[in-house]
């Protein structure tokens, strides 16, 4: 029988103070009989949920606890008794972090009396200090008034330290003189002994130092592992009651995860009508909008899920998700659900999803069912910037509880960020004193290789003798996905129908006004606790811009959700990969697909944005599809069984709902299981759970009579690609929705779509300069910035032109900008002195417009403009005014046209003039150097020479060492491909250089043309340091 | 342009050169530069260097990026601003070696030197150079060719390849030198001609104005000379007028001449390689005293001494002497010297000895009647001693002991000994128990201990052995792990039958006892 629980236990959720995840403390606990354990972590309850899980599925009791750092520096545990006092340790959490730095907190013992109901103080270090300090008398009999002398535990370990021995003598006497028990703990930082290793380098990180250099701060051996009964009842056997001690403390303790009290909030339903009925009432007027007519098939599905709605009482959650839909849309606010929403037609009905999912056949229990245990996860794709903040606030303030927040409902959820192999390496090796360059080197080595740590580091120059170099590649491996901080999720929002500080306990963001609740997406999703994400997407933003200009300049009023479908204008700008700047299939391995797919239809595009992945091009997918697709190779299915599963892919596997069909319609599986299964291969840290499931489909599928080769082949073709990078099928209809209508804009409405697309930057691949020469390309007039014309953002002139803004002018603020557009209304600028009386610029905004040629329609040159504009500077304003000197002629050259693109590309990193290479032509000529668009021209095979300035450079994971890199002159793109040898011959060039010249064999297929870079030259432009940077290895 | 603003220019013009030339009417001002300084110093410091492809870094770490570089590493596509890295992965045998201002200070120095060797009034310009005023110098040499032929040969024995310019006005004669491959003589009354082709980047010290002029499309010289002043001095403000002038070959700025060195350097190169210790003291001894005759000239007295010995046939052997107060007590110097020498003798025979004397003021104190005699006084005599204990004992065995941050009993390091008394508590001051004072054994004793059921009972060692009646323990201790002397020990307090208390513990890597202390 159990002896002993341990009461005093920090995970690596302690942030740089624990070593262990509560998964590994929970095997520990397991492995050393221990019946329960509490997870004490500094601060905080991050670790919580997944120490909850881990235990409840191992049969361990997880107590919750949490150690809090008082004022004078010491630290007090509690431990949880009841709901009450969980409801009280998150408020005093929150409490300690609030108006606290970031990852600071600090409490008072004043502040705690008020929340001490349903807690047990167990006194640790605090008393330990006081003792010290000769007010440990004091200290215990404050906190038996705070916590009362039933809930006060005197608290003893012994990790073989000297001065322990004196210490727990100390504190047993002073508890004997209190009459209070004492309580023995173990203090436990890591589940095994070699997680001292782990903390040692941690506590390095956390005062700055290296293990050489770190002396007493770090333990003094590896004794605060979590030990077995057995071993603490001897460790304490001359204070046998302060082990039995301990399973008191632990009975006394009720309180688990299991029941947070969350509630979602209410959606304040019509007077007279609940809130099923105002659902059902919005679900079907949605419902006569969106299909017309409705079809018994669409009626029945609604009905399913309004029945299971209201079964699981999901109403209000609809109902919210609803009106932050209803929100936007009164404000123009584009807003469209993504993600496994799209299964859903209710959400369909509502107005939150654009993609049917009756007509496109999607499977809506991934989305919501009722064995599927968990909440439904409603994404919601918003303009970026601005408007999703409003969005943001507006949530705030319609559910947060009061004008000053008083009770704070809402919060954003955590984003845990732990460790990769790359801040790993640094990090483990700074503290282990190896040198930082040989380090990076290592870094490079194993990520453009792919070769092992260890390999590495001996190409790295590092001794793998060396025990510090042998250390360094076992340290890696063991804090990898160890949490190293927590941030803010991006949108991910929570709502309580209560206080939100007694659910979970919350800490300030770094924004202000924002506040984040400890756990993360899946902890939250865990605990029953829902979120709605409020996701920011910079198209959503440029197609929202995009709107308004074509109503005004064209008359037009388009509606997204009315969009002409298989437009051919469309499907022929898709097919010719005439792609920069169209949502999703502008990058360069989409671009390459595009012509070998030749997508015709909707669902094509659903394929396009989801096969070119990780998971489809590791899972080696991708070919075998598009040969199927030309015709090239027949479409054959494993089993006739997953013939209609698999259909519309052509006998591919390609999305998360596929491999939940065949789970359920043939593995047996049922949706709870099916959905298990799909979370088991997305998770990247379950592997043994993965392979628990692989091993049931397989049981499923043999049992339907399937022949072990075919269920092998299934199986390993479901398991090798989905992995975490699965995407869903509704994801990716609700993203092609975003394709079609980018590119059905880019090809009838290219001022609206360069304009507003110019507005939304940085966003998309392409930086902005490329956007232009495409524009131009495509026949589209931009105009350069003029003081006269240009408005703070882009817009669309009266003739259909584009004039480029103010905002892309290099180190002019955002108020000068605006200023000038506002004086642009009341009246054209005559001069520069006019100018320069109206608008209250810096001398250098001043001189960059100038260098810009931005004050050329009042009859200046570039030249002209800065001899003014220098003159200016010394009249200054006002009373100088008046005296200031005749004009004179400029002395200066005029600017030559090379001059002026490099004053372009200086200043506002762009030109609408020549193209840099444009100026280079006749010499490249004479080296006989092709214009880019020339290429198309070439047969297969032949040898070409071709320069170009570099736009982007990649080397995918995927890609076994190939770089990829597009080049871009005055006529168009071509894209260049490098084998590994050749790249590594190369690397300086390849990576440093902004411009190339290379010759190479030219490689068409099925559309496709690229070069084979064979040899390469540095390009020598003139303007290197203006030329735009480009999109490089992401 | 009006009449009256072509008027105005004209005024401006004919007043600035009326005024110039009334300065300047005989001024003849000489340059000395090296290019790549950094470079040149630093094959001056080690002529292995040869002509092998060689680039200086800022600092030596994995951002580092090439300061200069070679024209055997330029070949190679090697220049300034590349990371190491990348200049290695261009030219794996590319030397590499981090930026050293000693050798550049020395480099400097040595050109100094032969600048004074010419003129008494030279300076250290902020970019480099060193100019020198060489009014007067025309009974002393047939012509400026022949002087600054006679400056080149001198620079170029102190082992460096300078460029040389000889003009009226001190910039001319700067970007002279910068825009030769040897020697050039800008003739009186030429200035503006010569300066015409120069690019603006050459001007010193006006980045600003720089970057005003090639907005303006302004990259010659001549073009800036070309300008209206008036306007110029408009939007340019003064400093873009001085800029003019200087463009035309207008450059009053006075040629200020440098006060004497703090830094005394000598060397002498030995007329064949000295392998024996009494030979080359007797050579130090000779530079040593050159340095503090010059010392004593200026009534300075030295900090520190730096020894450089060329080694035969390549090589340098480099040491510092330092004394616990400044003295040109030659005797005293010589002896820390020797002591140096004697400890850790050169590897092969030294055929040149140079000796860099940091120098200080003298200092002249009030003595105290009651005060106690400053030991600072005997601080020659201090050194001396010290000296001849680390050369004796080890380096890392004299000093002052000081306790280190460490977990291990014990533990300390020893630190240089100073006469300066800290003060005050040390930081890692070893917190006081109530216990008896524990005496260390060192080396711990290795002892065996003999069991009854688990429990000692007879310790048994070289220098004690005895029943033991008390023991307590263990405290475990557990570090290092990353070292190869990982620490893995058990702690005990043994109370022995004879009375005594000792500090046992046990090595759980090698099973072994030890007892490193005794109680009391």
């Amino acid at each position: 029988m159990t002896r002993y629980i341990e009461l005093r236990c920090r995970s690596a959720f302690s942030f740089l103070s624990g070593a262990s995840d509560p998964e590994d403390l929970v095997d520990a606990a397991a492995d050393a009989g221990v019946q329960a354990v509490a997870l004490s972590d500094l601060n905080g309850l991050y670790g919580a949920p997944r120490f909850y899980r881990a235990a409840r599925e191992v049969g361990i009791r997880p107590l919750v606890g949490a150690q809090l750092s008082l004022s004078g520096g010491s630290r007090l545990l509690v431990l949880v008794k009841s709901r009450p006092g969980y409801k009280n340790l998150c408020r005093l959490i929150t409490r300690g972090h609030a108006d606290n730095p970031k990852g600071q907190s600090q409490i008072s013992l004043e502040a705690i009396e008020p929340y001490a109901e349903g807690l047990l103080c167990l006194t640790g270090g605090a008393l330990d200090r006081a003792l010290k300090n000769g007010t440990g008398k004091q200290l215990l009999e404050k906190l038996r008034q705070i916590f009362g002398s039933k809930n006060v535990f005197v608290e003893i370990s012994r990790h073989l330290k000297r001065r322990q021995a004196d210490l727990n003598h100390a504190l047993t006497g002073l508890a004997a003189h209190a009459g209070l028990p004492v309580v023995a703990t173990n203090d436990v930082r890591y589940a095994y002994p070699r997680g001292k290793r782990v903390l040692d380098v941690f506590t390095c990180l956390r005062h700055k130092t290296r293990l050489d250099e770190a002396g007493r701060n770090l333990a003094s051996n590896r004794e605060q592992y979590l030990k077995s009964p057995a071993q603490i009842t001897a460790l304490f056997r001359d204070f046998p009651k302060a082990v039995e001690n301990t399973l008191r403390v632990a009975e006394r303790c009720e309180f688990t995860l299991d029941n947070l009290g969350y509630q979602f909030p209410d959606y304040p339903a019509p007077a007279g009508e609940t809130s099923f009925g105002y659902l059902r009432r919005l679900v079907q007027r949605g419902a006569r909008s969106r299909y017309r007519p409705i079809e018994p098939r669409h009626s029945a599905q609604l009905n399913k899920e309004l029945a299971i709605i209201a079964k699981l009482n999901l109403s209000g959650y609809f109902l919210a998700v609803w009106d932050i839909c209803r929100y936007c849309k009164e404000r123009g606010i584009v807003v469209q659900g993504r993600g496994s929403a799209a299964n859903s037609a209710v959400c369909y009905a509502l107005g939150i999803t654009a993609v049917d999912p009756v007509g496109m056949e999607l499977l809506f229990e991934r989305f919501l069912s009722e064995q599927r245990g968990q909440w439904p996860d409603i994404d919601l794709d918003l303009p970026s910037g601005e408007k999703r903040e409003s969005v943001i606030q507006y949530v705030y303030r319609r559910w947060g509880g009061g004008r000053n927040r008083s009770e704070p409902r809402v919060a954003m959820t955590a984003n845990l960020i732990t460790y990769r192999q790359r801040s790993a390496v640094r990090e483990v090796g700074k503290v282990l004193g190896l040198e930082e360059r040989r380090l990076a080197k290592m870094l490079e080595v194993s990520q453009a290789t792919g070769k092992e740590l260890d390999e590495a580091a001996a190409v790295a120059g590092l001794d793998a003798r060396d025990k510090r170099v042998q250390l360094l590649v076992e340290l890696c491996e063991d804090i990898q996905h160890l949490p190293r901080h927590l941030g803010q999720h991006c949108g991910g929002m929570v709502m309580c129908k209560g206080r939100l500080d007694e659910v979970a306990p919350l800490e300030p963001a770094a924004m202000p006004g924002r506040t984040v609740i400890q756990w993360d997406k899946d902890d939250c999703s865990d605990l029953g606790i829902i979120k709605v994400d409020l996701l920011g997407l910079g198209m959503l933003k440029a197609i929202e811009d995009a709107l308004p200009l074509i109503k005004t300049h064209e008359g037009v009023e388009v509606d997204l959700a009315h969009l002409p479908q298989n437009d051919p204008q469309v499907y022929a700008l898709l097919q010719r990969a005439d792609t920069v700047g169209v949502f999703q299939v502008e990058s360069r391995a989409q671009m390459n697909t595009l012509p070998r797919m030749k997508p015709k239809n909707f669902y094509d595009l659903v394929v396009e944005v989801a096969i070119i992945r990780p998971g489809p091009i590791v899972g080696k997918k991708v070919h075998p599809y598009l040969r199927r697709r030309a015709g090239k190779e027949p479409v054959t299915f494993p089993h006739p069984l997953l013939e209609p599963i698999l259909r519309r892919t052509l006998g591919i596997p390609l999305f998360q709902e596929q491999a939940m069909r065949i789970a359920m319609e043939v593995g047996g599986f049922d949706v709870g299981e099916a959905e298990e299964m799909c979370r088991a291969m997305k998770h990247k840290r379950s592997k043994e759970h993965k392979l628990k499931q692989f091993v049931k489909l397989k049981e499923g599928l043999q049992k339907r009579g399937l022949q072990p080769p075919i269920v092998e082949q299934i199986v390993s073709s479901l398991g090798s690609f989905f992995g975490p990078y699965g995407f869903p099928e509704s994801h990716a209809a609700s993203f092609a929705l975003i394709v079609y209508a980018s590119a059905y804009l880019k090809a009838h409405h290219p001022a609206a779509f360069y304009c507003s697309l110019l507005n939304a930057w940085p966003m998309g691949f392409y930086h902005p300069a490329t956007l232009i020469k495409d524009a131009k390309r495509r026949g589209q007039t931009i105009r350069p910035i003029d003081v006269n014309h240009s408005g703070w953002s882009c817009k669309i002139e009266s003739d259909g032109a584009v004039r480029l803004g103010l905002r892309f002018v290099r180190g002019l603020r955002r108020p000068a900008g605006m200023q000038i557009e506002s004086e642009q209304a009341e009246g054209a600028f005559k001069n520069l002195l006019d100018f320069h009386r109206r608008c209250d610029l810096r001398e250098n905004e001043r001189n960059t417009l100038a260098a810009l040629g931005a004050f050329g329609k009042m009859g200046l040159d570039r030249r002209a403009a800065l001899w003014q504009v220098a003159a200016l500077e010394s009249s200054g304003k006002g009373l100088l005014e008046r005296i200031r000197p005749p004009e004179e002629r400029c002395p200066l050259p005029r600017m030559t046209a090379a001059q002026r693109t490099q004053a372009d590309y200086q200043n506002c990193g762009m030109t609408t003039g020549p193209h840099p290479l444009a100026h280079l032509r006749d010499r490249l000529r004479t080296q006989g150097v092709l214009p880019l668009a020339s290429l198309e021209r070439l047969p297969n095979g032949r040898w070409v020479t071709i320069a170009g300035v570099i736009i982007t450079r990649q080397r995918p994971g995927t890609a076994k060492g190939m770089c990829f890199i597009t080049l871009e002159d005055e006529s168009g793109l071509a894209n260049l491909v490098i084998t590994p040898n050749i790249f590594k011959q190369n690397r300086l060039l390849l990576v440093s250089s902004p411009g190339l010249v290379v010759i190479g064999p030219l490689e068409r297929h099925e559309g496709v043309i690229h070069v084979k870079g064979r040899h390469f030259n540095p390009l020598n432009l003139s303007m290197e340091p203006s030329i735009p940077q480009s999109r490089d290895f992401r | 342009m009006t009449a009256n603003h072509e008027k105005g220019t004209t005024a401006i013009e004919t007043e600035a050169n009326r005024t110039y030339l009334r300065k300047n009417r005989s001024n003849r001002i000489g340059c000395l530069w090296v290019p790549d300084l950094p470079l040149s110093a630093l094959a001056r410091i080690d002529p292995t260097l040869g002509d092998r492809p060689t680039a200086i870094v800022q600092e030596e770490n994995l951002y580092a990026r090439v300061v200069v570089c070679n024209p055997q590493a330029r070949s190679a596509g090697v220049v300034p601003g590349m990371t190491a890295a990348a200049a290695h992965s261009l030219l794996p045998d590319l030397i590499v070696r981090p930026f050293c201002a000693t050798s550049v200070r020395s480099a400097q120095a040595a050109l100094l030197d032969v600048a004074r060797s010419f003129s008494p009034r030279v300076a250290l310009e902020p970019a480099g150079e060193i100019c020198m005023d060489l009014n007067g110098l025309e009974n002393l040499f047939a012509s400026e060719q022949k002087l600054g032929s006679a400056l080149l040969a001198k620079t170029r024995k102190i082992g460096l390849d300078a460029r040389a310019g000889i003009a009226a006005t001190k910039l001319c004669a700067r970007l002279a030198a910068r825009t030769t491959g040897g020697l050039q003589v800008v003739p009186s009354g030429k200035e503006r001609a010569f300066l015409a082709p120069l690019a603006i980047d050459l001007l010193p010290d006006s980045a600003k104005l720089q970057e005003n002029l090639h907005r303006f499309g302004i990259t010659r010289l001549g073009a800036l000379a070309d300008l209206p002043p008036k306007g110029l001095s408009l939007r340019l403000g003064p400093a873009g007028l001085r800029l003019w002038r200087q463009a035309r070959g207008e450059d009053d700025d006075p040629l200020v001449a440098m006060p004497l060195p703090k830094r005394m350097q000598e060397e002498t190169d030995c007329d064949h390689p000295i392998g024996k210790m009494e030979p080359l003291l007797f050579a130090v001894q000779h530079v040593v005293e050159r340095i503090f005759a010059r010392c004593e000239t200026l009534g300075f007295s030295v900090r520190s001494l730096f020894l450089s010995l060329g080694l035969d046939p390549t090589g340098t052997d480099e040491r510092s002497v330092q004394s616990a107060c400044a003295t040109v007590d030659v005797s005293s110097w010589l002896e820390l010297i020797k002591t140096s020498l004697e400890k850790t003798p050169p590897r092969q025979p030294v055929v040149r000895v140079g000796i860099e004397a940091e120098t200080t003021a003298v200092r002249h104190t009030q003595l105290d009647l009651f005060a106690r005699r400053n030991p600072g006084r005997s601080a020659p005599k201090l050194d001396d001693t010290l000296a001849r204990l680390t050369a004796l004992a080890g380096q890392d065995r004299v000093g002052t002991a000081l306790p280190v941050d460490t977990h291990l009993p014990g533990g300390f390091v020893m630190a240089p000994f100073s006469l300066k008394t800290s003060g005050g508590k040390s930081p890692q001051q070893p917190e006081r128990l109530s216990e008896p004072p524990l005496r260390a054994i060192r080396p711990a004793l290795r002892i065996n201990i003999h069991f009854d059921k688990k429990k000692p009972v007879y310790i048994q060692g070289d220098r004690l052995a005895g029943r033991v009646l008390r023991i307590r323990g263990p405290w475990r201790l557990e570090g290092n792990w990353w070292q190869v002397d990982e620490i893995d020990r058990d702690y005990y307090e043994a109370l022995l039958a004879n009375g005594a208390s000792y500090r046992l513990y046990r090595d759980r890597l090698s099973d072994q006892w030890y007892a490193d202390g005794i109680y009391g």
